[in-house]
């Protein structure tokens, strides 16, 4: 287990320089002078020249870009064109919001996937079963961007039960964090149908059944937490929806968070920012994955062997 | 002859298979008695596990379309139970063993947690003390260390082991059948005459009934007091052990006979 | 069965939108860029049939024109998207060795962007317009057909009748395309349809974003973003582009499970298909 872990940090290493270097050479791709917008098209070339040697933009790109890795490693992502504080610092001032956001989303999506992919696999094919599949198929085929403000019309305005647009308590975070949640809900209780009704075939339930367990559990402790061990996976690759979705929900919420960074900096072309963005983004993203995998490997006795 | 402590009448199962109808078991009847032991030899397809399996009505739908006949246990008839009934004999009165111990056995917990679980189910009495009931099942079947090894979980044990520990979940709430299906076939030979030394104690010191299933003669010439030749999902043949081994009559018996090896034959004679 | 008609409901709303949005110029009451600034916002009426936008445009025949756009998008970045991934992940699957590996890593690094980032990285530096979308949208698209041929032509370039056709001479190109190719559309094909419903997504996200077709233009994406800004006061604006959006995504849902429960029924789940086989009587292992 520990071998298994240290050979998937190891084979981080490339795939992070991969990424570093991607948006690296994707941003400096960008048109524009970065100096003329920190500036502004009126200022005297004197300024420029001294502000692009601050910079370090007047040396080769080549240069620029191990300058960039090396500050990578002591934690320096440059300096936000716009703002001129450490781009690092604003990163860490949005993530709280993303990373409530996140939670309450992921909260909703399990509160609601596993009873409703529980009910659904007890009798497949059933009502129960049609009602939430097709419940499900909407949830996905519904773009947040549209849940979002019918949401808002709904509790917030005709019934006025919830407020809107601002950060604050729990109540602040319910309709966003549902308008995330909703598409991650109808995935999982797809999976967990499916993954259940595989584990309900399977021989350790008759066994369970023979041993005379009532039904309930039979059901809910016997196959249920062997049929929940590929939806850890599952719930890991969803927290890729829950990253690029929070760009779209903070956006229809005004929500203070990462998405709203990016955006913002993509907006007014702070690449610095935009450029670290989108790292921190694919970060949290590769290292979700490889605690996955390796919860996954937790939660599998048969694994953890190896 | 003692009192039947099982019987079953006109056992029929069909199956729904590709969208229609199949027979699977035809009209199997028989009596278990006190301490006896009856074999229920077929080939693979013949029904046998179908029947066995009925007995407790284990058998999910689909593939089961239906079920007809009686089977007598203690004054009620385990066919007509509601499901609620039916929990409470299952496990306590009537137990199983299964084929393979690798996929019977719940992966994911430990056989201490598996064992004491089927205890609590039908038995009023608190987590602690059925755990050192585990453990003392497990020394009774002979698991060496047997305190370590109920904090193992079913792939971290060899399959002779395997097997053992589904034993002792069996007998863990002391039942009076155990109906054991094929239970030394994913063994290999020394092992198996192992597992067949220990059922033979247990059943002697437990003063159970067994019903074994095999599709080896050779195993219920050793064990059966009765046996009972299953084709096709009908009976061929039943009778005592003695009387089907020295005097067949069907031929589909007498072919099956004629597989065994001498050595095996000559055991009986015994 | 409710079930089995889906497929077909869904095939019936995607006709009736393609339709829609081919005959827009006829169809359309009005001009989709017309500016009415003394009528804006008019909810729904016999004139505007789901009213007036914040610049006084008809919603339905901005809607009808938005269809074009959308549609146009899916199919061009579904096209090309699964024309490249096919052929690199079949080439890369059938030669294997340093390609291959190097294909692996590449896919590595670009799946480390979680669903929409890349797209909106990439056009964030090309900056917003429906052909930088349909770009960025391909190098975002092809990662996933790709690793499903190259998976599909792993397992079947192993077939005998393919080492049949590799031993009796005929040529690398001869065989992928007669013989793998065919062997391996009917995953894609499944794939594709559920891409047609990512991608329109996707555009409409990147409209609402700001980072897709420009302001102003009829985009379903980009009508939820100037609705949203009206939404107190006129929510007919952003409602009639939500719902399009979800039905036409809905339909191309509904007919993807069709197809894939059709062409390839091992990707559902086994559940209903166990239960066919009596596969109770287990087989005694000999020996």
């Amino acid at each position: 287990m520990i071998a298994y872990t240290i050979r998937r940090l190891l084979l981080l290493i490339p795939v992070a320089l991969g990424v570093v270097t991607l948006v690296f050479f994707l941003i400096h791709m960008t048109p524009g002078d970065p100096v003329e917008i920190m500036l502004g098209d009126n200022a005297l070339s004197a300024d420029k020249a001294a502000l692009r040697r601050d910079l370090g933009l007047d040396r080769p790109i080549h240069e620029q870009y191990v300058h960039y890795l090396n500050g990578l490693l002591h934690g320096d992502m440059g300096i936000s064109l716009q703002s001129r504080k450490p781009v690092l610092d604003e990163i860490l001032r949005s993530f709280p919001a993303s990373f409530e956001l996140m939670a309450g989303a992921m909260a909703v999506a399990l509160l609601t996937a596993a009873p409703l992919g529980v009910l659904a696999a007890v009798k497949p094919f059933g009502l129960v079963d049609g009602a939430a599949m097709l419940i499900a198929l909407i949830g996905v085929s519904m773009p947040s961007f549209w849940l979002g403000p019918l949401l808002i019309l709904l509790f917030a305005i005709r019934l006025d039960w919830l407020p809107v647009n601002e950060r604050g308590g729990f109540n602040h975070l319910i309709l966003p964090a549902l308008t995330l949640g909703a598409s991650i809900a109808a995935i999982l209780s797809r999976m967990i149908r499916a993954s259940l009704l595989d584990a309900l075939q399977e021989e350790y339930v008759r066994t369970a059944r023979a041993k005379g367990l009532f039904e309930r559990s039979v059901i809910l402790k016997h196959a249920l937490r062997n049929a929940l061990i590929p939806i850890v996976t599952v719930v890991g690759l969803q927290v890729g929806g829950l990253l690029s979705g929070a760009i779209i929900t903070e956006s229809v919420f005004d929500w203070p968070g990462l998405g709203s960074l990016l955006l913002d900096g993509i907006y007014a072309r702070d690449y610095t920012l935009v450029q670290g963005c989108i790292l921190f983004i694919a970060t949290i993203y590769v290292v979700v994955n490889l605690l996955t995998d390796i919860v996954y490997g937790w939660a599998d006795p048969r694994v953890r062997l190896r | 002859m003692g009192e039947a402590l099982l019987e079953v009448r006109g056992l029929s199962v069909d199956f729904i298979v590709g969208g229609s109808a199949a027979s699977i078991v035809r009209n199997v009847g028989f009596r278990l008695e006190e301490r006896r032991t009856l074999g229920i030899v077929g080939e693979s397809g013949s029904g046998k596990s179908v029947a066995a399996l009925s007995l407790l009505r284990l058998i999910p739908s689909p593939p089961l379309l239906r079920m007809s006949g009686q089977i007598l246990y203690g004054g009620r008839d385990l066919a007509a139970l509601r499901q609620r009934e039916l929990r409470a004999v299952r496990g306590k009165e009537i137990a199983f063993i299964f084929q393979e111990p690798m996929t019977a056995l719940n992966p994911v917990f430990t056989i201490g947690e598996q064992i004491a679980e089927t205890i609590r189910a039908h038995e009023p009495v608190g987590r602690k003390e059925a755990w050192e009931r585990a453990v003392e099942l497990l020394r009774q079947v002979e698991i060496p260390d047997p305190a370590r090894r109920a904090k193992s979980r079913p792939h971290e044990l060899s399959g002779g082991m395997r097997q053992r520990a589904m034993t002792a979940m069996a007998l863990s709430c002391d039942p009076k059948v155990l109906i054991a299906d094929e239970p030394t076939t994913a063994l290999d030979v020394t092992i198996q005459a192992q597992i067949l030394d220990l059922f033979a104690r247990l059943q002697d010191e437990r003063r159970m009934s067994v019903v074994f299933i095999t599709h080896n003669l050779g195993v219920i010439a050793e064990i059966a007091d009765e046996v009972l030749v299953m084709r096709k999902g009908g009976v061929v043949e039943q009778g005592g052990v003695m009387d089907i081994f020295h005097s067949p009559r069907d031929p589909y018996t007498r072919q099956l006979l004629d597989l065994l090896p001498g050595r095996k034959r000559r055991h009986v004679h015994v | 069965m409710l079930r089995d008609k889906l497929p077909w409901i869904g095939a019936g709303i995607i006709a009736f939108f393609i339709f829609c949005a081919a005959a827009a110029p006829w169809m359309a009451p009005c001009d989709p860029y017309a500016i009415n600034l003394e009528e804006r916002l008019a909810p729904p009426s016999a004139a505007h049939l789901l009213g007036l936008d914040a610049n006084g445009g008809d919603v339905l025949s901005r809607l009808l024109y938005g269809g074009r756009i959308s549609f146009t998008v899916a199919v061009l970045v579904v096209f090309l998207s699964g024309g490249l991934g096919v052929g690199v992940g079949l080439l890369s699957g059938y030669y294997g060795g340093v390609p291959d590996a190097i294909l692996m890593r590449v896919v590595d690094v670009l799946l480390a962007f979680p669903g929409l980032l890349l797209a909106i990285a990439l056009v964030a530096v090309l900056g917003p317009s429906v052909a930088n979308v349909v770009l960025a949208l391909t190098v975002m698209g092809w990662i996933s057909f790709a690793r499903l041929a190259r998976g599909q032509t792993l397992s079947i370039k192993q077939r005998e009748y393919v080492l049949a056709a590799k031993i009796s001479g005929q040529s690398d190109l001869r065989v992928m395309r007669v013989h793998i190719l065919p062997n391996i559309m009917s995953p894609i094909i499944v794939q594709g349809v559920f891409s047609v419903a990512g991608v329109i997504v996707s555009e409409a996200s990147l409209g609402f974003l700001g980072l897709g077709a420009p302001p102003g233009s009829p985009s379903w994406g980009v009508m939820l973003s100037e609705g949203k800004q009206v939404l107190l006061e006129a929510p007919h604006v952003s409602f009639f582009p939500g719902l399009t959006i979800m039905l036409v995504v809905l339909a191309f849902n509904f007919l993807g499970d069709g197809l894939r429960d059709r062409l390839d029924p091992g990707a559902r789940s086994r559940g209903r298909v166990q239960g066919e086989d009596a596969e109770i009587e287990a087989e005694p292992s000999h020996g």
